[in-house]
């Protein structure tokens, strides 16, 4: 289903351009079918409606956090899959944006990790004393 | 409005090498085929894309390291942020990126007239989206909640929105005297509860003791959130009670963090609705590409279109109603005759013919793509700057 870029497949290279017959080099073309589209439109619509809702409940400053980036992460990934058509494409594309992902993550997480290293030296938040 | 295809190939004017070789008219010379021209596109486009993730990435890490070493300033401040507002432009841009895809599906299938009209819809979503961010930062604006000095949390305002030799001086002044208290003694804890000795409570000046909630959502925040009102209370404030430690909001330190805050909402808000704006561009070229070369249907319906629209935007800086009241009408003026123009009621009699089909689609392809990008950061920019909620140390 999903196909090989062109760049990865094997060329006619050093051939004079006489000798190339398909220049239309049809793909196949793979559009996505509306039921699909509409579909995942209102999974997102539900994952907003619950995000909001969500803050009703309260699991804790950084559990809600967490949960929050989680449904955050879902949305994303409905998004990147079908309206970006990563789902049909090859799989070369999903290894480009995984990377970038996990240099993302890299950099937040190291940098989280490191200012919380910090936290007993920061000033703390400061409270006028008791007249 | 019946959907014509391009036809594929014909016979060009320059030459083909001798053989009787056609090439599709869109295939730039130096490719070899339309599929190479297609997939260096895409690669080209996803890489970009991965340089805006990584960009916006870098963002977020501030974010994160502000956060995680100020929850308490996020946790007030981000009370001045409309929730409704930022789930309604959450909504709409879902939507447009919805009409975007499918905008993409009616080019890859022959379907112009369906393609002129989801990128339509794609940019009157992207115009809301900007719409409802100018209504929020007007509102911001208006209460003294800018970016930089002309914020009523910066240490440098003066009241009026502009700075001064007076404010610059009081500013040196109430640094002085911050500065010394960021010398800590070794060993000393984060919490709330020691009494910042050196630091003299009534350098602020007035009345420091306590909360005065300013705007109907400030009080809101202090009825569910325990924030201690009193510094008999603030000194009791900690994690085990479930309070929040953040009082004295006439603290210099702690105003100064307020603005921070709003210095990390602004950049991010602001640089993702410039990449709104460069996208609605962007579809607005591929439209203009869409349509009938020899007609183009729906440019004349948008004179009244951007002068209606220009006026409400004068009405909202102005304040005056009259604009609105002019604006509106002829906005929606605007709006009626291009949709009675594109459905085929009015205008000239001529099908949608562009120059886009299943051969070449690439542009809507990748100017989607983008799109979709710009959909996926808000994604994740509406819950941490509009939905932050919960007590600090729990």
């Amino acid at each position: 289903m999903r196909s090989t870029p062109s760049i990865f497949r094997e060329q006619v290279t050093g051939a004079p351009a006489t000798e190339i017959h398909d220049s239309h080099g049809k793909h196949h073309v793979h559009a996505v079918s509306p039921l699909i589209l509409v579909g995942v439109f209102a999974v997102l619509m539900v994952l907003t409606i619950i995000t909001v809702a969500v803050t009703k409940v309260d699991f804790g400053y950084q559990a809600n956090m967490i949960v929050a980036l989680a449904i955050a992460c879902v949305k994303a990934f409905l998004v990147i899959a079908y309206f970006m058509h990563l789902r049909y494409d090859s799989l070369f594309y999903t290894a480009i944006v995984g990377i970038c992902i996990v240099f993302i993550g890299v950099f937040i997480i190291t940098t989280t990790l490191d200012t919380d290293q910090y936290q007993p030296l920061l000033a703390p938040t400061p409270v006028t004393a008791a007249p | 409005m019946s959907d014509a295809a391009l036809p594929t190939s014909h016979a060009d004017g320059h030459d083909d090498h001798g053989q009787g070789h056609a090439h599709d008219p869109n295939l730039a010379h130096h490719f070899d085929t339309m599929e190479q021209q297609f997939d260096t596109g895409k690669l080209g486009m996803w890489i970009f894309l991965g340089t805006e993730l990584l960009m916006f990435g870098g963002l977020f890490c501030a974010y994160a390291v502000y956060r995680s070493n100020h929850p308490e300033v996020f946790l007030y401040a981000h009370s001045y942020l409309n929730t409704t507002m930022g789930a309604i432009n959450t909504a709409v841009l879902l939507a447009s990126s919805l009409t975007m895809a499918w905008g993409v599906r009616c080019s890859q299938i022959n379907k112009n007239f369906g393609l002129v009209v989801c990128l339509l819809l794609t940019l009157l979503g992207g115009a809301g989206f900007m719409v409802i961010k100018g209504i929020e930062y007007n509102s911001k604006f208006e209460h003294h909640l800018a970016p930089g000095l002309h914020n009523e949390y910066s240490v440098g305002f003066t009241g009026d929105g502009k700075t001064n030799a007076e404010g610059e001086k009081k500013f040196k002044e109430d640094l002085a005297k911050i500065a010394p208290a960021t010398i800590q003694p070794e060993g000393l804890a984060r919490t709330p509860a020691t009494p910042y000795a050196y630091l003299d409570p009534n350098a602020s000046g007035g009345d420091a003791a306590k909360i005065t909630p300013k705007y109907a959502f400030d009080s809101a925040l202090v009825a569910t959130h325990h924030v201690a009102t009193t510094p008999t209370e603030a000194a009791h404030a900690d994690a085990a009670h479930g309070s929040m430690p953040f009082t004295d909001l006439n603290n210099q330190l702690s105003r100064q963090r307020v603005n921070t805050f709003f210095g990390i909402y602004y950049c991010m808000t602001g640089l993702h609705g410039i990449h709104v704006l460069v996208g609605m561009g962007l579809i607005f070229w591929i439209l203009y590409r869409a349509s009938n070369t020899a007609q183009r249907l729906w440019i004349p319906p948008l004179l009244p279109l951007f002068v209606g629209g220009y006026l409400i935007f004068i009405g909202v800086i102005s304040h005056v109603g009259a604009f609105h009241y002019v604006g509106i009408p002829i906005g929606i003026l605007g709006v009626l005759w291009l949709g009675l123009r594109l459905v085929g009621i009015t205008g000239p009699k001529t099908e949608v013919v562009g120059e886009f089909s299943e051969a070449y689609y690439a542009p809507v392809d990748l100017i989607g793509l983008y799109w979709h990008l710009v959909d996926l950061i808000w994604i994740f920019l509406f819950p941490l700057l509009y939905l932050i909620h919960g007590k600090i140390g729990s």
